[in-house]
């Protein structure tokens, strides 16, 4: 059996296991998106479990694109719950910049793993961010209508920064959960026999 | 045909305990073959070397050669075999790749980039000879495990295959699924393509098989003539550690000790939906404590529904149980039962098999936990293993740990369901043994299973459920034996829908 | 997605005219635009929606939005204080901005098959590298909600719950006892259904066929032709 770079039937199918499995962490947690003040906390769990079942994927990656994949998988159905363009647009970048990560560790060091997966917990602001562009354009919209005072008052509970934020905080998930994660492997699933 | 010439291997991660060693074989186009032996003898690994998936999934050291049709395996593209071979394995949850029965049917056939109309024509056909109306279009996720089963064989079917590789292919299946499995290998061999199918159970196969191949630690042990094996008796039989040939016939072994303590149900009732009808209704019933109660019934008769609302897994179940003086109600009633469920990996949790037993424990002193741990696992002969692992055991020692931990919790009713699934001969009887074992400390026990042998070996009440209600219910005697004998043939015997193909 | 089989094709719209309606909803929600223009952009998800009889989801969505809209316009009338103020102006914009595709979405997932919409992404001649993951994808998150129910039902019976004393001694293994069995059941399911599908030939560098009838019919065509009239209108026209 020859071995190529080319994505097998074997690798596409742990792309959508383990983008299932993703999603999944999605829904458990995503049931306290409800409530908007939560976010900062969620935007740290999030990546944080996800590690676990992404320490696992990242021991069957081999080859350039399978996290790609994941983030254009997980931006298309995020695009199709309604998240937009923005949703997909984070995602994939997100997944993209995380494959190019993992390239100079030839797949072997954890480092190159860690670094990876912190990149690819920041795609997952394309979750968030259609609220805070969403926010944007309305602004606009209002400071139009109502006058500067009144837009830049506003534009105070939805600052730039909290962008910016977001981000810091889904990096520290990010790192936590790649941790988490390999502790994960080393307890139960490589002694599992499944990885 | 296949032929098989000095063929050794191993797999890759593991060891060389798994594999195959100095196989020669020579299988003759529309020869039908049954492979058998104990657990780990190397059965399924060399039905892997026929549909392909050795060397092409499964990774190992391959050495010697495989043909089809005079084609080595290691020259044609997987997916070539694939058209080629029908495979079909052993659990219906696991092997289908689509959400609908339709789609998992053609989904062969659209790899291969068969035409729509062709395609439709060919699932008319499978439909037709598999009886499969009725099963069409729907949701794969609604269908009991014959079904699925049945669906995982038309899907090979449409291929249109010369070969067909089966894998235990009967193990999660009931008796009247297994007659439905025996239709379509019958339809098969009608159409005289060459079966290759590795087997526990073998009673259902032995009419249509050409030869019979026994394998011990990976070699070819013995080759039989179906007239040769037919002579073996059940002793040699359970010396190779096979399965019995009549397993519905066989002697009972289990007497009922005469205890006067009952518990009784009272109210017993449960329904899916809010006001749906009601897949349970038992208003009263009495059974012996202190017993091993085999609970038997068709697919759909309540038994798992039974089982759970018994052990308060399911809140909404109306009904008491009254149980040593005192009354029970859903809730209460996980504090007194426990049940080993049908998928053993469902409850497993930890990162070694000591902790896993010290689970079950309530935690309060760690020393004396910790020494009933250990004893418990030498009582189950686990005592090497007690570092691993619970998951990277093999199937007859993770229920073996289920056992363990069901003993651990300390708890006086126990409910097993199906705990000999796809055991060999050798397991089975380890199971039974352990069920006797606990009836003797004192437990009750429910046993929820197909497998006749182990209702023979250690059952010593019978409860039969029919369409949620009990139908009857009587210690194991001889007229126990008489009913469970017509539930038997009815469930071998009488074609269900229509007339099967006959060859 | 649903599975069931239906066979009262009534209403029926091509998966590729929903995904480009959704394109086209996405695009326009953020448009900036006047108030005939945004109900506009709400009608085309609130329609679609009663049309596959999801009657609560889109007469709730349409109420929402008939809120905010009016809060917008009249919001030159409302005083709060400031933090409210900023509150409701926020909910506000959430809700105009982004509740339609949400609804948009939950019409698409709702009425389109998996099957449907893998055929759909075949004849949009879309990768086998997104094709076969996202088949995985539709097969698998049912088999997760199985095995984690399965797995929480095991967790009741050994009594690994919340609350018990066993776990307050260690809470952080309530998650590792709820997560692993799934995933390292998970992944062995995963194992399995490679190999039997590969056995089928899922590999085959051909490009398949696929048997699921999908294609565009007159409701696709009016559907498409009213939506993109009405936006052109009140966006350019009033």
């Amino acid at each position: 059996m020859e071995k190529t770079n080319k994505l097998t039937g074997k690798d596409l199918i742990n792309v959508g296991i383990y983008t299932a499995m993703t999603l999944a962490v999605f829904f458990v947690i995503g049931m306290l998106t409800v409530l908007p003040v939560l976010y900062p906390v969620l935007l740290f769990i999030f990546p944080l479990f996800c590690g676990i079942p992404m320490m696992l994927y990242y021991t069957k990656i081999r080859k350039f694109g399978m996290l790609t994949i994941m983030g254009i998988l997980i931006g298309i159905f995020f695009f199709l719950i309604g998240y937009t363009w923005i949703g997909l647009f984070f995602w994939a970048a997100g997944g993209f910049a995380a494959d190019l990560m993992l390239l100079p560790g030839h797949y072997q060091s954890f480092k190159f793993t860690l670094l990876s997966y912190a990149v690819f917990s920041l795609g997952m602001i394309g979750c968030p961010a259609p609220m805070w562009f969403a926010g944007q354009a309305y602004w606009d919209n209002v400071s139009d209508s109502m006058g500067e005072q009144y837009a830049s008052s506003l534009s105070s509970i939805m600052p730039p920064w909290m962008f910016y934020a977001g981000l810091g905080i889904l990096l520290m998930g990010g790192v936590c959960g790649a941790l988490v994660g390999r502790k994960m492997l080393k307890k139960h699933f490589q002694r599992a026999g499944i990885v | 045909m296949i032929v098989m010439k000095d063929v050794s291997f191993t797999y890759g991660s593991s060891g060389s305990d798994n594999g195959l060693h100095d196989i020669n074989l020579h299988i003759k186009d529309g020869e039908t073959i049954l492979l058998c032996g104990e657990s780990g003898c190397g059965k399924t690994t060399l039905t892997r070397l026929i549909n392909g998936l050795i060397p092409y999934f499964y990774e190992g050291k391959l050495t010697g050669e495989v043909f089809l049709n005079e084609q080595e395996v290691k020259t044609i593209p997987f997916y070539q075999i694939a058209e080629k071979v029908g495979s079909v394995f052993q659990n219906p949850r696991t092997q289908f790749y689509n959400v609908d029965t339709t789609s998992e049917i053609v989904f062969g056939c659209e790899n291969m980039a068969l035409p729509v109309e062709e395609i439709m024509e060919r699932l008319e056909r499978t439909t037709d000879n598999l009886q499969l109306q009725g099963l069409l279009g729907r949701s794969l996720f609604a269908l009991s495990g014959g079904e699925k089963q049945k669906i995982a064989c038309a899907s090979a079917d449409a291929i249109h295959p010369e070969i067909v590789a089966l894998d235990e292919p009967s193990s999660n299946l009931d008796i009247s699924s297994i007659r439905d499995l025996t239709g379509v290998i019958r339809y098969w061999k009608n159409q005289k393509k060459t079966i290759v199918i590795s087997e526990h159970r073998l009673y259902y196969m032995l009419p249509y098989v050409d030869r019979i191949i026994y394998l011990k630690q990976g070699r070819i042990h013995k080759e039989f003539t179906r007239a040769e094996f037919l002579c073996l008796r059940s002793t040699d039989l359970k010396e190779l550690g096979l399965r019995s040939l009549n397993p519905f016939g066989l002697p009972v072994e289990s007497e009922m000790k005469i205890k006067n303590t009952q518990l009784s149900l009272k109210n017993f009732s449960y329904s899916y939906e809010k006001r749906g009808p009601e897949s349970l209704d038992i208003p009263e019933l009495k059974l012996p404590q202190g017993e091993v109660i085999g609970i038997i019934g068709n697919n759909g008769a309540g038994k798992s529904t039974f089982a759970r609302c018994f052990c308060g897994l399911d809140k909404a179940a109306k009904g008491i149980i009254d149980y040593n003086g005192k009354q029970y109600s859903a809730k209460q009633r996980r504090h007194i039962s426990y049940m080993v469920m049908q998928d053993v990996n469902h409850q497993l949790f930890t990162e070694d098999v000591l902790s896993e037993i010290l689970l079950s424990m309530e935690g309060q002193d760690e020393a004396a936990d910790e020494s009933c741990a250990k004893e418990i696992l030498e009582g189950l002969d686990l005592s090497a293993k007690s570092e691993i692992h619970p998951m990277a055991l093999s199937g007859g020692e993770k229920q073996r740990v289920a056992i363990g931990s069901a003993v651990a919790c300390g708890k006086e009713i126990l409910i097993f369901d199906e705990p000999t699934s796809g055991l060999d001969y050798r397991h089975m009887l380890e199971v039974a043994n352990n069920l006797k074992h606990l009836q003797q400390e004192g437990k009750s026990l429910f046993l929820i299973t197909h497998d006749p042998e182990l209702i023979y070996k250690c059952c010593t009440y019978l409860l039969f459920l029919e369409h949620g209600k009990v139908l009857w219910h009587r210690p194991l005697d001889k007229k126990a034996e008489q009913l469970l004998h017509d539930f038997f043939e009815e469930e071998c015997k009488a074609p269900k829908n229509g007339q099967l193909v006959d060859w | 997605m649903q599975t069931q089989y239906d066979l009262s094709m009534g209403f029926h719209l091509d998966p590729r005219t929903k995904l480009l309606l959704m394109a086209v909803v996405s695009t326009a929600e953020f448009l900036y635009g006047h108030a005939l223009f945004m109900i506009a952009v709400a009608i085309i998800p609130t329609i679609l929606l009663i049309s596959n009889k999801q009657y609560r989801i889109g007469i709730g969505f349409c109420i929402l939005f008939l809120v905010a809209l009016t809060v917008k316009e009249k919001q030159a009338f409302i005083h709060f204080n400031m933090l409210l103020n900023m509150i409701v102006v926020f909910l506000v914009g959430v809700v105009l901005r982004l509740s339609p595709t949400f609804a948009m979405g939950s019409y698409l997932i709702r009425s389109t098959k998996a099957s449907e919409f893998i055929s759909a992404m075949g004849r949009m001649h879309v990768s086998r590298k997104i094709t076969i993951p996202i088949s995985v994808l539709f097969r698998f998150l049912p088999t997760m909600g199985e095995e984690a129910r399965a797995i929480k039902d095991a967790m009741r019976m050994r009594e690994i719950r919340f609350g018990t004393k066993k776990f307050w001694r260690n809470p952080v293994a309530l998650i590792e006892y709820r997560f692993v069995p799934l995933m390292i059941s998970v992944v062995k399911i995963g194992e399995e259904l490679s190999a039997a599908a590969l056995s089928r030939g899922l590999d085959n560098p051909v490009k398949r066929t696929n048997i699921t009838k999908i294609g565009f019919t007159g409701y696709d065509m009016i559907t498409l032709s009213v939506s993109i009239a009405l936006l052109a209108v009140t966006l350019f026209a009033v």
